[in-house]
């Protein structure tokens, strides 16, 4: 058999190609990005429900703020009030998928717009939220446990091009990554300083007062470098298939702790449903998510049948 | 007996059409770039190539001081008398354990005469002219952090703590005059 440099670079090639639109167009379940969406928009709903007390403060002319960008807060009141109303309304809706992509589209605008009026109260977490919902926002996501589906309003897909959650995938597995290059370069770090400090700041949650008064220096210094090591290495362990179980069990146990110990917003609970919904194969985390809710199988497929049976013959 | 492979999975990305397929991996090759550039840019200093909202994500918790900050402010009417708790009258919101929005304001004078400006407009709004705050102070307090307690201002002795006035008895008709509505 004689080889060929040429064939075999255009097979390389060829694979290489193959290999990198199986990896991001393939077709696979849409039921981990669709259960995603709901619990991303409903996290939205739940702090639009704690900010609206406050919405005078936050976001209307009448409560300081700081007028870094084009935007600033011209509201009264009473709009400020309303405009986070609108923002619990159309999360909420996009959560259970009714008019999904409107309010998905109107959710994102409200949530910026609130981010970018609020600036001394901006959290890490608002940022993320905004690629996440402009990420859904284009995906198929609406196709699946959304009320559109159920009254008929759009065709039900049990498959989508896989795009949408690599996109999300990358965005999650570059934060912690990241975090962990700034922590590494950070001398604070290595030495557990900013762990302790975090544990008896004023992030800390009353677990995390309490755990800070006995913990050892070892355990203290063994938990700052820990960090810095988990953050660099798990986006691997997430993106690589034999030991995902293993990274998103990691970020469970990591974030679970952050939750106890400090009390930072919705972070934990956002990056929790990243690390639950969007990293195991689409597919698979289907068969385990029908088996866990089959109802919405069964239900769906009632009301497809009602539709039928009322739906008048065709004439011919 | 040839061995049969299905390639029904393998091959559902085709549906996909070569446009989109091209566009969206463009996009996805420019979005990892600015990422990756601005991630690494950052640390090393040069903060102008990491770019909003990425580099937003990656600076939580990244240092502390040790040091519970308390900020307060206090304000003079024109009889001398002293002014209603300014603080507690115009921020409710609770950014964090005894830490209103007042106390997360960026310590800097451009920020702390913004923060004046407003606390005197505010109040002199709805203030009688012979009840209207003339002067404002704006003053920062801080105390080392202990491991297993939580401690507030009046419950440190003043020996622990150290304190920096940012406005002492600053002029509201000045703060006002000098900060655009």
């Amino acid at each position: 058999m004689e080889f060929s440099v040429r064939n075999w670079s255009r097979g390389r090639l060829t694979a290489s190609y193959e290999a990198w639109n199986r990896y991001f167009f393939s077709e696979m379940a849409l039921d981990s990005l669709a259960l995603y969406r709901v619990f991303v928009c409903f996290v939205v709903f739940l702090e639009s429900l704690s900010w609206l007390p406050y919405a005078e403060e936050l976001f209307s002319i009448e409560g300081f703020h700081i007028r870094y960008s084009f935007f600033s807060a011209q509201m009264s009141p009473l709009e400020a009030k309303a405009f986070v109303i609108l923002l619990g309304v159309c999360s909420l809706s996009a959560a259970i998928g009714y008019y999904t992509r409107l309010n998905l589209a109107l959710t994102l605008l409200c949530y910026a717009f609130l981010h970018s009026v609020d600036f001394i109260n901006e959290k890490a977490v608002e940022t993320i939220v905004l690629v996440v919902l402009s990420v859904l926002l284009f995906s198929p996501c609406n196709r699946l446990y959304s009320l559109d589906v159920y009254l008929g309003r759009l065709e039900r897909r049990e498959k989508g091009s896989v795009f949408f959650q690599r996109l999300l995938q990358w965005e999650f597995v570059q934060i912690y990554f990241f975090c962990g290059v700034t922590k590494m370069m950070t001398p604070e770090w290595p030495t557990g300083k900013v762990i302790i400090d975090s544990l008896t700041g004023r992030w800390a949650s009353d677990a995390g007062i309490w755990l800070s008064a006995w913990i050892p220096e070892w355990a203290v210094r063994g938990a700052g470098f820990g960090t810095i090591i988990f953050e660099l290495f798990v986006g691997a362990l997430l993106l690589t298939r034999p030991l995902r179980w293993l990274g998103v069990l990691l970020c469970l146990g990591f974030h679970l702790g952050i939750e106890i110990f400090l009390d930072i917003g919705s972070l934990g609970r956002q990056f929790m449903a990243a690390d639950i919904f969007l990293f195991f194969n689409p597919d698979r985390s289907a068969v385990f998510i029908r088996a866990l809710l089959p109802w919405s199988r069964r239900s769906i497929h009632r009301v497809r049948e009602k539709a039928r049976g009322l739906r008048p013959a065709a004439s011919n | 007996m040839g061995k049969t492979v299905s390639h029904t999975a393998d091959q559902s990305w085709k549906k996909v059409k070569l446009p989109v397929r091209l566009a969206a991996s463009i996009g996805f090759v420019i979005w990892l770039y600015v990422i990756v550039s601005g991630g690494f840019a950052w640390p090393s200093g040069l903060m102008q190539y990491s770019y909003w909202p990425w580099n937003q994500s990656w600076f939580m918790f990244y240092r502390s001081s040790g040091k519970h900050y308390f900020m307060q402010a206090k304000g003079t009417l024109a009889d001398g008398s002293a002014a209603p708790p300014l603080v507690d009258m115009y921020f409710k919101f609770p950014a964090a354990f005894h830490s209103s929005r007042f106390n997360e304001v960026i310590r800097d004078d451009w920020h702390m005469r913004q923060l004046g400006a407003y606390m005197c407009r505010k109040y002199n709004r709805d203030a009688p002219y012979a009840a209207r705050m003339a002067t404002i102070s704006i003053w920062d307090t801080w105390w080392d952090d202990k491991r297993g307690l939580r401690r507030y201002e009046h419950e440190i002795p003043a020996a622990e703590k150290a304190s920096w006035n940012y406005l002492t008895d600053e002029p509201c008709s000045k703060l006002e005059a000098e900060v655009p509505q």
